[in-house]
């Protein structure tokens, strides 16, 4: 279904922080474990995240994993 | 840690203004003994009515830097943000601190050689008089644009912040830069200009290398002590890692390249000569510059 489509990761991140009493990124990576640059570049889409933090911001968002982050076609 | 921040920066604030005049006195000093050897005029006795005033005002410069040194490291704790200006300042700070014992050294020999005529030492001591001047005007500087920050910020609490990191990195780059602008000057005078001895050779190497690479030694020590009590894994968060690992890969590249096109180089002209004795510290200046612009490069690239 994918093959030879090109397509990266995208996120709804910044939304995210905004449904959520409009956290800073600041506050989500002290609750993740990571640098505000981190959250930064996740939500910029110039870092995929690992699987491991993708699931810790899905359970501190409260969220399924692919509500968060899904592929997009470039 | 807001107040100690205060009392710090206030009392590192007035030490500075005070060296300021301090240097003003010395390089007044110096100038008059260069002039006096110059007129072959009583030099022993401006130097004997001069010493003491002087030794004073160079032990004040002594603990200014110390203290500023203190104050640096509770800035960057306190304010979690990277600042080129704190970086540069804590660079030339060190140098700057162990210039104040070569001044002494190179002082010492000038009271020796002045009587064979006027010592090239002067030169060197005028030179390291403005980076002390540098040192001292920027960090003055520095504590008056963060004097109201001080109140202001460190409302916001930062867990896992980055910016030990990133100002490692920019220490890491003046420390290379300068380090292999420096052992090249050096270099190219004693093989074109200035013939020295080899084991001369070897000293001016090693103290120059040693110089521009101490900054860069504290801060790597002083991250490692912020992190010892931090398991391994945790050490840097994931973006790092990947900033570090791409870094890596083009240090590795690129310093096998331009390595590679100097001895290709080599086997036609004698171009590198100057490379014999310091291919050493030339190859580790290099991979520390190259290092650590690649991880800044990727870290601000994110920021834009």
């Amino acid at each position: 279904m994918l093959k030879g489509k090109k397509i990266r990761l995208n996120n709804n991140l910044r939304k995210c922080r905004f449904e959520h009493n409009e956290i800073t990124q600041q506050e989500l990576a002290n609750a993740v474990g990571v640098t505000r640059l981190t959250i930064h570049s996740i939500e910029k889409g110039k870092f995929n995240p690992s699987v491991m933090l993708a699931l810790k911001i899905a359970i501190f968002f409260k969220k399924p994993v692919d509500e968060i982050f899904y592929l997009d076609e470039d | 840690m807001k107040r100690i921040l205060r009392i710090s920066n206030i009392t590192t604030l007035v030490l500075c203004f005070i060296s300021i005049a301090g240097l003003i006195f010395v390089n007044i000093f110096f100038v008059m003994l260069r002039a006096a050897i110059i007129d072959i005029k009583d030099v022993e006795g401006l130097m004997n009515s001069y010493s003491i005033p002087v030794a004073v005002t160079y032990m004040v410069f002594a603990f200014s830097h110390l203290l500023a040194m203190f104050t640096l490291i509770l800035q960057l704790n306190f304010f979690k943000r990277d600042n080129f200006l704190r970086s540069f300042l804590f660079f030339t700070g060190i140098i700057s601190f162990l210039m104040l014992f070569g001044d002494w050294a190179l002082t010492s020999d000038i009271s020796k050689e002045y009587v064979f005529g006027l010592p090239d030492e002067f030169i060197i001591l005028f030179l390291s008089q403005a980076l002390h001047f540098i040192f001292f005007i920027f960090m003055f500087t520095l504590l008056i644009s963060s004097r109201r920050s001080a109140y202001g910020e460190g409302g916001e609490e930062v867990l896992k912040d980055d910016s030990i990191f990133i100002n490692a990195q920019y220490i890491g780059i003046l420390s290379g830069v300068s380090g292999l602008v420096l052992i090249i000057i050096f270099s190219l005078l004693y093989s074109n200009v200035y013939p020295i001895p080899s084991w001369a050779v070897d000293a001016g190497v090693i103290a120059i290398s040693l110089i521009s690479v101490v900054p860069y030694v504290m801060i790597v020590l002083y991250w490692l002590i912020v992190k010892i009590r931090e398991r391994t894994g945790e050490w840097y968060d994931e973006k790092q890692y990947q900033d570090i690992s791409r870094a890596s890969l083009i240090t590795l590249v690129t310093s096998v390249i331009i390595t590679a096109g100097i001895f290709i180089t080599r086997l036609f002209i004698d171009v590198f000569d100057f490379l014999n004795e310091i291919w050493f510290p030339f190859y580790a200046f290099l991979v520390l510059m190259l290092f650590s612009s690649c991880i800044l490069c990727f870290n601000k690239r994110v920021q834009d």
